[in-house]
């Protein structure tokens, strides 16, 4: 067997790089894939805690590529009985304590064994964001529809392709269908026309999103998302499933319009 | 009523530009500078400079349609257009 492993990043940071990960790596395994995620943000480490999985670290990556404990003993299996396992990051070491070497000797021995290998990248473009892309043969960028997040996306795209790894795909987060419309956020078609990659997934502003945090339950969990629902897709589209995306655009309808008009609040987001 | 109408039909987008218009205009402008990595004043006066080149040719708008650089996978192109103005010295130019 042989699986794929593909970074989750974005440069800038507090865009959704970590929700992400831990919602489309367990999208993907409920879709019956073996899948690892992999927390490389050493020192400010998050992924644990988003997968509710923080209590029970004995090991982390660093211990893993120093050759302290063997890759399973490091490996916390998720708690919903899926074949979903984390590697956290190290807390108290810095980014330089791994090598890109390193970090892509590990992700190929995990493809022998796993489907999918999902490294969260830490923000910014220095040593561990090199560690993170190095060891990848995807990448999907995530970003907002915002002015500073969409430059800095554009600039990992032109580093990731500088280092040979090309067509990365796109997830627009935090779409707020109701601004698109109102003319204040920029849509899918001008993110997609300005960064001129291909788009995996639009993932909705979604408060929901916050509360699975705090519970420590990714979204995908809770059926009433509409965050999650967009995660579902997006592993879907990976796995080579044909999804089509639903758009949000600028020109509102009548019924938008009239909506708006008298006030009733309707469902904020679009499935897509 | 007058008002409610036009706002109702989408006639009034004109006279006020949307702030996510200003987002996507900002940064075209940007990204420009940031994959060719380019000074604002630099680019300008490149600008100005094929304008110049291109107005000794034929009679232009003093000003591009479109002035982008493009990514397209591992290509980066700079696509201009502009747009010509009076054709017949094109028509009557002697083909070479
Ligand atoms: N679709 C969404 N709707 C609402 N809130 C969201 C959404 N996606 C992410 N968030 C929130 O945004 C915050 C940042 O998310 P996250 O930690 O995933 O970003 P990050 O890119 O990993 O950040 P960092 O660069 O610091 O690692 C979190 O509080 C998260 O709950
Ligand atoms: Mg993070």
């Amino acid at each position: 067997m042989t699986g794929k492993t593909i970074v989750i990043t974005s440069g800038k940071g507090g865009v959704g790089k970590t929700t992400a990960t831990a919602n489309i790596g367990a999208a993907l395994a409920m879709r019956r894939h073996r899948v690892v995620v992999i927390d490389t943000d050493i020192g400010l480490r998050n992924l644990d805690v988003i997968m509710g999985l923080e209590n029970r670290i004995v090991y982390d990556l660093v211990n893993v590529i120093e050759g302290k404990c063997r890759v399973r003993q490091a490996m916390i299996k998720d708690k919903h009985g899926l074949e979903l396992y984390l590697i956290p990051a190290a807390q108290t070491r810095d980014k330089d304590s791994i090598e890109p070497s390193q970090l892509r000797e590990l992700c190929a021995a995990l493809e022998q064994e796993y489907d999918y290998i999902l490294i969260d990248c830490p923000a910014g473009i220095e040593q561990g964001f090199r560690n993170a892309t190095t060891a990848a043969q995807e990448a999907v960028i995530v970003t907002t529809p915002e002015v500073a997040a969409i430059r800095d996306a554009d600039r990992v795209i032109g580093l990731l392709e500088a280092s040979g790894l090309h067509r990365p795909r796109l997830v627009i987060n935090r779409i707020d269908a109701d601004l698109v419309r109102r003319g204040d956020m920029m849509g899918q078609k001008d993110v997609e026309s300005l960064l001129a990659i291909e788009l995996i997934g639009l993932v909705p502003a979604d408060e929901r999103t916050v509360s699975a945090a705090n519970r420590g339950v990714p979204v995908v969990h809770d059926a009433r998302s509409a965050a999650g629902a967009a995660y579902i897709r997006i592993a879907a589209r990976m796995d080579g499933e044909e999804v089509p995306l639903n758009e949000i655009t600028p020109r509102p309808g009548m019924f938008h319009k009239l909506r708006d008009l008298v006030g009733i609040k309707g469902r904020a987001y679009s499935h897509a | 009523m007058r008002e409610l109408l036009r706002w109702l039909f989408g006639l009034s987008g004109k006279n006020r530009q949307s702030s996510s218009e200003i987002a996507r205009q900002r940064l075209r402008l940007v990204l420009i500078q940031d994959r060719i990595e380019l000074s604002p004043e630099k680019m300008e006066q490149m600008k100005q400079e094929i304008l110049e080149v291109v107005s000794r040719y034929m009679v232009v708008e003093d000003d591009f349609i479109e002035f982008e650089v493009r990514r397209l996978e591992e290509l980066i192109m700079l696509v201009s257009n502009i747009e010509v103005k009076d054709v017949s010295a094109l028509m009557s130019a002697p083909a070479r």
